[in-house]
């Protein structure tokens, strides 16, 4: 069930391993975006962020915080990887603005802001496909998109939010059900998006050469 | 409500997989794309060094033919001429000075030839001279070259505005008129050549055509190099050749070009209505 963490590890192995290639890249950031989830993912796992609601554990604050970090932190480097910091800030604002009203005055603290993930998503498969037809626009023959990190990372992160995305669109109706099959199969596929997401992380890691700068 | 709940959870799932399936196809499409492009410029890249090959080739042939020319001349005009002015100007010491002087004036007008030939030899129709005069200028003295031999009669007609069509291209035209003329030369028989040059705004048009002998439709396949490169080197510059001959009718070759569309660097193809 939790296979993901160590696909997460494995990555922040890699990131430690390449971080001499890596540093004179954006993709420096990750060290500290992997230290974070590593430890948010081990928290979660040793119960240190349970807090006591409704005579109930309850983590589910810190995972809206979580999300919308991740969320954060991928839209700031894809717009940087499409060279549209500015605008990417803008739209980083709003959609955090809109995803803390969710989650602070819609669905409350204590529930998953689902609303807001749907939106953060919507706004990262938009910016992979945007990053996509870039890359269609000015393919040289000189580059392998098979070794490009930034084609790994988009990889991963288009089927994170692709298989994720209708799960949490129904979390809100079937979650709190505790429905048996509903919450087997959340955790199943919840575990596959961050499978494939790190481990196309890990291979962009792998891809990134000093000449890259991207 | 169980049960509801399930359809419920099996619709979620098909919506994922379709979903990723989506995902795999984007993947799929930019993988594809990208093979693709490369191909594309590859084999582009493949026919434009063929195409400098091919440019290459016809620019030796020029020259090969262009010395070729310059020998003859050379053997039979040149030489013939100043042996004659040597033997005349061997005057024998009995001869009047009347005739010493006839004979001093007609080997001044034998040098006279001769230079005027020499002059026009130098004027002979290299690649430069394509360059530097233009298509039309360079088949009009090909053509003025070959009626001045007598051995067959060359009509040239210009039509339409003459302008420039290209380096490259009048290069590849011009090979084409010299090996159309070789072979009506060589193989046709034939007294009479018309070329006719036709400048339209869209189109260019070059028809060469003599009354030889002709060949059969069906021959063209089996026809020597000549035929075949004239249909290869208009495909190399985006032209159409068409081929018509039939025995007794002579033999038409007509070179089609848009001038304003890129070069296509692709294979040619040969008509023949036969």
């Amino acid at each position: 069930m939790y296979t993901f963490i160590l696909f997460e590890f494995i990555a922040l192995i890699v990131m430690l391993v390449q971080f001499g290639k890596v540093k004179s890249t954006i993709y420096k950031y990750f060290l500290p975006y992997l230290i974070f989830i590593v430890f948010f993912e081990v928290g979660n796992l040793m119960h240190w962020f349970g807090v006591t609601h409704n005579h109930r554990s309850n983590n589910l604050w810190i995972s809206n915080i979580e999300i919308t970090i991740e969320f954060v932190f991928f839209n700031l480097f894809l717009n940087k990887l499409l060279n549209r910091l500015k605008t990417g800030f803008m739209i980083t604002s709003l959609v955090v603005l809109v995803s803390a009203i969710d989650i602070i005055f819609i669905q409350g603290i204590w529930e998953l802001g689902t609303f807001a993930i749907l939106l953060q998503y919507c706004v990262l498969i938009t910016m992979v496909c945007r990053f996509f037809y870039t890359t269609i626009k000015h393919i040289d023959i000189r580059i392998n998109i098979l070794k490009m990190p930034s084609f790994w990372l988009n990889t991963g992160l288009l089927f994170f939010c692709l298989s994720e995305f209708l799960f949490f669109s129904s979390f809100t109706y079937m979650a709190y059900k505790n429905n048996y099959h509903y919450l087997i199969f959340f955790f199943t596929i919840n575990n596959l998006a961050n499978v494939i997401l790190y481990s196309c992380l890990t291979i962009s890691f792998l891809c990134i050469s000093k000449t890259i700068r991207l | 409500m169980y049960k509801q709940d399930d359809s419920f959870i099996a619709l979620i799932i098909a919506g994922t997989i379709m979903l990723l399936l989506l995902g795999i196809f984007i993947i799929s499409f930019l993988l594809l794309y990208q093979k693709k492009h490369n191909q594309h410029f590859i084999d582009q890249e493949q026919l434009k060094s063929q195409f400098q090959q091919e440019l290459l080739k016809t620019q030796v042939e020029m020259q090969e033919q262009t010395l070729n020319h310059i020998s003859r001349e050379i053997h039979d005009n040149v030489t013939q001429v100043l042996s004659f002015v040597k033997l005349n100007l061997a005057i024998p010491a009995k001869a009047t000075p009347e005739q010493a002087e006839q004979k001093i004036s007609e080997s001044r007008n034998l040098v006279a030839q001769v230079i005027n030939d020499l002059r026009d030899l130098s004027k002979s129709l290299s690649y430069e001279h394509i360059m530097q005069l233009g298509l039309v200028q360079t088949i009009e003295i090909e053509a003025g070259r070959v009626n001045k031999s007598g051995i067959i009669k060359v009509d040239l007609a210009i039509g339409g505005d003459a302008r420039n069509l290209g380096e490259q291209r009048e290069l590849v035209l011009f090979r084409i008129f010299q090996e159309a003329l070789n072979n009506a030369l060589k193989h046709s028989g034939a007294k009479q050549l018309k070329i006719s040059l036709d400048y339209f705004d869209h189109l260019f048009n070059l028809t060469i055509q003599d009354n030889g002998v002709g060949f059969p439709a069906h021959s063209l396949n089996k026809s020597g190099s000549g035929l075949r490169n004239i249909v290869n080197r208009a495909a190399l510059i985006g032209a159409d050749a068409v081929i018509d001959s039939a025995p007794g009718k002579g033999c038409c070759i007509k070179i089609t070009i848009d001038p304003l569309t890129q070069y296509t660097h692709a294979n040619g193809n040969h008509n023949s209505p036969g």
